[in-house]
């Protein structure tokens, strides 16, 4: 859809106005921020719009952060609970065993 | 052998397999078909980089836990994600990014089935069965029962593995699905707190993807249709990236001359070393950009973590250091002072064109991306030069861009010292772009030498200034007027057509306007001081702020091309506020104290003082932003939108172009009285109808008093009869006159007080309305000021009678207690709010009982001696509950009576209308809170609920049995007389269904072998 020039110049101020509060919120030291602001006159539209995207990119993981620690939690639980499981059939299997040896008088 | 299905592998894999390819969820998925399958299409096909971190991080999560061998030859989730997909280029580079993190293969410890049986034992049991003296038949038995105990074994462990396969493929997928739902709900905050913090349109923000390429060729198109210049939309762009990142930085500091091309050579070339090196590329700090289009795509690999660090070094570095000596040389040095050396001879060749190998250099620095970068977005560089490169030049356009920036950078570096003049320019650029690189710099020696510039040292000092500066730099173009200054020279405004019908002119030059608009710091220029009246100055103050509202107005036409309803609104709402604080009065969310350095206004010789013009600009932008969301929720639509009928067009016509105030603002010139609502001839139907209203209001009292012989008198309270007449001509002479004016912005205050406190609800004021009395006596007077009644205490009779009518119906004066009686009996005056506002809140059926209606005053108006009494009487309790220990009353004004009619641990809350019942432990009826809050009633206070109270607090009692109750037989006596109700006892067997350890009993169901289920 091809908008008009007015919708167009908006939506481009938009993404200008998403770039800056990403970048404060990159975590990149502020020198480096400023830093980027210096080369964006110098990067084509096609690269302001990836830079945007990994900025993005990088600012919504690190707020998720907390849903990927919550499941590493309960994978690590999962895998603890069935190691334990594994455990305890494999004593049980040896008990059997040598229960099972002794009856032939190894 | 018996045993020989130990250790296999493809026995275990394929169970696994059949297992888990009954789930159709996620199978067979690479990562980033994971991440697919929950992002909306438009987002995949886009943001690819988006897609790609969060499909890197599912990966890392559980890999940091099962380790990476786990994805290859665990059974587990992933092993069946990637089964297919191991050798794809993604894998291995997902694979590499998790060793980055320190992710190794020795960390995986699974085990295969079988790994801890004792095989040589168990051949051992085989031989000993075979040795056995015994019959065949008994062996066989043996050797079955053996391997029956190693079958059992081995499905019990494949079981396991199937549970926790199955178990983790659910948690896995569980996993994915909230990752991805949680970043599109931070994705959505993002654009909410855009769409916050900037007004912007949901619209834009929501769009999500952006694709400012194709966006920008639209434009492009666009103006290439209007035979406009593409410039500004670049410019636009740039611009509101400097001035947003101004904002959100709030930087103040000065920048001086640090516009130049030389300058912002430097700066730049100090930017790029410092994102360099923060992402481990220390030997492109010093390379110039111009080139560096292909190593900022790297460069955002590697801030992703994306990239290997040394590919990027090992692709690249030899080409950055290679191409640094050239261009460093051109950027590093004054131009005249390059030597032959400067300029390597096997760079360039003598026609000036790249030799082949730079040009294999720059191409193996392309890769497919930047071609096509190249080829449907130029560089904005690129789009804004005006100069025209040599037509048949095959220097790459890139270089050709750098020497040009150089060739300007020098050129105004010189000019600024007077060195040079306008004419000289272009020979001067031509000359450095075009010139054979080993003639270039006895060319500019002998340019320089010809327009006698032989000032070394004077350069030689500029420069090593502009470059401590550029070292010094913190931030970027900070400075408002810097930034003004550069965006103006690189502005400009779209042509306008000529020999065109002059509708089509007319239109172009609005949009022309628009464009600017949008672009342009409008607002004041300077600080002033002005007398109002003097001279052309209007003399009215909210007049002189109207022009300053109107004119910091960037979108001062709407859509329509019309100054109309929104924009006018808008304007004189913050035309108002600013008159407001000039009065010394705050406004939502601005003190007018923290204004005394940006204006004042003395009221007594009409002087009006900007003092500091920058701040003042920033606060009308503040208001009109106020403004604008006030638009946006309606307000402003109802509100000062109806004023705007009572501005002739003529005047507003002054107003938008600022007539008289020309010296200290620039106006909408360009705004012609056709680009103007019709707004005065246009019906004011809200005055209309607020006349009718009060016409009408003016019959009923009219017809009100012709039936009494006496009224309240609102401002004493007292009765007084006063003749029909009297009344009539005060109630009339309100209006007289007066309600022709009343829709003029003039007489703004009584407006919004009719209509906003008084029309609003149809009826005139209510009972609420009593409590603000003094208050509204107030605004009264305001308003009378305001509209410039002669005979001002006529609308404050009116309206104590209209209290009064109003009060009379309400109490229904007759044979109960009314306000005045009540006031009386417990000496508190009748005047106080929290006495109006106690015998308002009563509920009618209490203020229609004698006893309860007194007790509930006591309670809720009277005095702390007074509670106890009241408490007694309203509650019927036997004894008066004493302050402390019997009643007491939290900071919400809830009053909780404890141990209520005797009873332990039972308090009754009450609270305007509301009763309720706080019982031991969780017990209660009708109440809330607790925990965190303040426990209050809910249910609604009547005689009703409290006899149910009473009887509920009397019957529960022995439920808690252990509790000792104070007048036990009164209580004992009472209690079984009343029944409990059903509700009362399901609630009460729920209390005593025993606790059930659901965790326990499911530990407790016997394994089952989902297997052969």
């Amino acid at each position: 859809m091809i908008n008009n020039q007015s919708d167009n110049l908006q939506e481009m101020e938009v993404q200008i106005k998403k770039l800056i509060i990403l970048l404060l919120e990159s975590g990149f030291p502020k020198d480096i921020q400023d830093s980027w602001i210096k080369v964006l006159p110098q990067m084509s539209l096609k690269q302001i719009d990836k830079f945007i995207n990994v900025l993005e990119a990088r600012y919504l993981n690190k707020i998720t952060s907390n849903i990927d620690k919550k499941y590493k939690e309960k994978i690590e639980k999962i895998l603890l609970e069935f190691k334990e499981k594994k455990e305890k059939t494999e004593r049980d299997f040896n008990d059997t065993l040598k229960n099972f040896s002794t009856n032939l008088n190894i | 052998m018996t045993f020989k299905y130990i250790n296999n592998n493809k026995t275990e894999k394929t169970i696994d397999n059949e297992n888990l390819s009954k789930k159709e969820d996620l199978k067979s998925m690479t990562a980033s078909e994971v991440v697919d399958r929950f992002m909306a299409d438009e987002e995949k096909r886009k943001n690819k980089e988006l897609k790609l971190e969060i499909a890197k991080t599912i990966i890392s999560v559980p890999a940091s836990v099962i380790g990476v061998k786990g994805i290859y030859d665990v059974p587990v989730y992933f092993q069946q994600k990637f089964r297919t997909t191991l050798d794809k280029k993604e894998f291995n580079k997902i694979f590499q990014d998790l060793k980055k993190e320190g992710i190794k293969e020795k960390e995986i410890t699974e085990e295969r089935i079988g790994e801890k049986i004792d095989l040589q034992k168990i051949e051992k049991m085989e031989e000993r069965i075979e040795k056995m003296n015994a019959s065949e038949e008994i062996k066989n038995k043996l050797t079955q029962e053996l391997n029956s105990l190693i079958e059992n074994y081995k499905n019990e462990m494949i079981t396991l593995g199937i549970g926790k396969n199955e178990k983790l493929t659910d948690t896995l997928d569980e996993y994915v699905k909230t990752k991805i739902s949680g970043v599109q709900a931070a994705r959505e905050g993002v654009n909410t707190l855009l769409t916050a913090s900037g007004a912007y349109a949901l619209r834009g923000v929501s769009a999500g993807i952006f694709d400012s390429t194709n966006r920008y060729l639209n434009l492009k198109k666009e103006a290439k249709e209007k035979d406009e210049k593409v410039k500004i939309f670049k410019d636009f762009l740039l611009g509101g990236i400097r001035e947003t990142w101004r904002e959100m930085r709030l930087k103040e500091t000065k920048e001086g001359d640090a516009s130049t091309k030389w300058q912002k050579g430097l700066k730049f070339t100090k930017a790029w070393g410092n994102i360099a090196r923060y992402t481990g590329l220390g030997a492109m700090a010093k390379w110039h950009p111009e080139t560096a289009g292909n190593a900022l795509d790297k460069l955002m690999e590697t801030v992703t973590g994306k990239a290997e660090l040394s590919d990027i070094v090992d692709n690249y570095q030899g080409n950055i250091d290679r191409l640094l000596s050239f261009y460093s040389g051109l950027f590093k040095k004054p131009l005249f002072w390059f030597s032959n050396n400067d300029i390597s001879k096997t760079q360039i060749d003598e026609s000036g064109a790249i030799n082949v190998e730079t040009k294999d250099i720059l191409k193996s620095m392309d890769n497919s991306d930047t071609v096509t970068d190249k080829v449907n977005s130029p560089t904005p560089e690129i789009v804004s030069k005006e100069i025209t490169y040599p037509e048949k030049s095959i220097i790459d356009p890139e270089i050709l861009t750098a020497r040009k920036e150089a060739a300007q950078g020098a050129f105004e570096s010189l000019f600024k010292q007077g060195k040079l003049n306008e004419d000289v320019r272009e020979k001067f650029i031509n000359l450095f772009v075009k010139s054979d690189p080993d003639d270039l710099s006895g060319n500019i020696k002998t340019f320089i030498q010809e327009n006698s510039i032989n000032d070394s040292d004077a350069i030689q000092k500029e420069f090593d200034e502009l470059e401590k500066q550029s070292v010094n730099q913190k931030g970027i173009l900070s400075d408002s007027d810097a930034i003004k200054k550069e965006f103006n020279d690189l502005s400009e405004k779209p042509a306008i057509s000529k020999g065109v019908d002059p509708e089509t002119r007319r239109f172009e030059q609005l949009q022309a306007v628009k464009d600017m608009g949008r672009t342009e710091i409008r607002g004041l220029k300077q600080n002033f001081e002005l007398v109002l009246g003097k001279e052309k100055v209007p003399k009215s103050l909210e007049r002189v702020f109207h022009m300053m509202s109107v004119n910091a107005m960037k979108d001062v036409l709407g859509a329509d091309q019309v100054f109309g309803d929104e924009e006018g609104a808008k304007s004189l709402n913050v035309a108002a506020n600013l008159v407001k604080l000039a009065e010394g009065k705050d406004i939502a969310g601005i003190k007018a104290e923290n204004l005394k350095d940006v204006l004042s206004w003395n009221p007594k010789n009409g002087a009006l003082d900007i003092k500091d013009y920058s701040k003042f600009n920033n606060l009308v932008k503040d208001l009109h932003n106020h403004a604008d969301e006030l638009w946006g929720k309606g307000v402003l639509k109802e509100g000062a939108g109806r004023y705007l009928n009572d501005i002739k067009k003529d005047t507003w016509e002054t107003i938008v172009k600022a007539k008289g105030l020309e010296e200290s603002m620039g106006g909408h010139d360009e705004i012609v009285k056709e680009n103007i609502s019709e707004f005065a001839k246009r019906e004011n139907t809200e005055a209309r109808e607020i006349k009718e209203a009060m016409l009408d209001k003016q019959e009923n009292i009219q017809k009100h008093v012709a039936g009494a012989d006496k009224v309240l008198d609102g401002r004493d309270k007292t009765v007084k009869i006063i003749s029909q007449e009297k009344l009539t001509d005060r109630v009339s002479g309100i209006f007289k006159g007066k309600l022709e004016n009343w829709g003029s912005i003039k007489n703004r205050s009584a407006m919004d007080f009719i209509s906003g406190k008084f029309m609003e609800r149809g009826e005139g004021l209510n009972i609420d309305q009593l409590n603000s009395y003094k208050d509204l006596q107030n605004y009264l007077k305001e308003a009378q000021g305001a509209i410039g009644a002669p005979d001002k205490e006529s609308i404050v009779d009116y309206l104590h009678r209209f209290e009064a009518e109003k009060l009379n119906s309400h109490l229904d004066i007759n044979d109960r207690n009314t306000i005045r009686e009540i006031s009386e009996k417990l000496k508190i005056s009748a005047d106080k709010p929290y006495f109006q506002k106690a015998f308002a809140t009563m509920p009618k059926d209490i203020k229609l009982d004698e006893t309860k209606s007194l007790g509930y005053m006591k309670v809720f108006a009277g005095d702390k001696a007074q509670v106890g009494d009241g408490l007694k009487e309203l509650l019927g309790l036997d004894y008066p509950p004493r302050a402390g220990k019997g009643w007491i009353k939290s900071i919400d004004d809830t009053i909780t009576v404890k141990n209520a009619y005797g009873q332990n641990r039972f308090d009754i809350l009450i609270k305007d209308d509301k009763i309720g019942i706080d019982g031991p432990e969780k017990w209660n009826w009708g109440t809330r809170g607790g925990i965190i809050s303040e426990v209050e009633p809910k249910n609604k206070l009547s005689i009703d609920n409290i006899i149910e109270a009473k009887r509920i607090i009397m019957s529960k009692f022995g439920n808690f049995g252990r509790d000792k109750t104070i007048n036990t037989e009164a209580n004992i006596k009472s209690a079984t007389k009343v029944n409990i109700p059903l509700r009362d006892a399901e609630q009460h067997n729920k209390e005593k269904i025993p606790f059930v350890n659901l965790e326990k009993s499911r530990k407790d169901i016997p394994f089952v072998d989902l297997e052969k289920k």
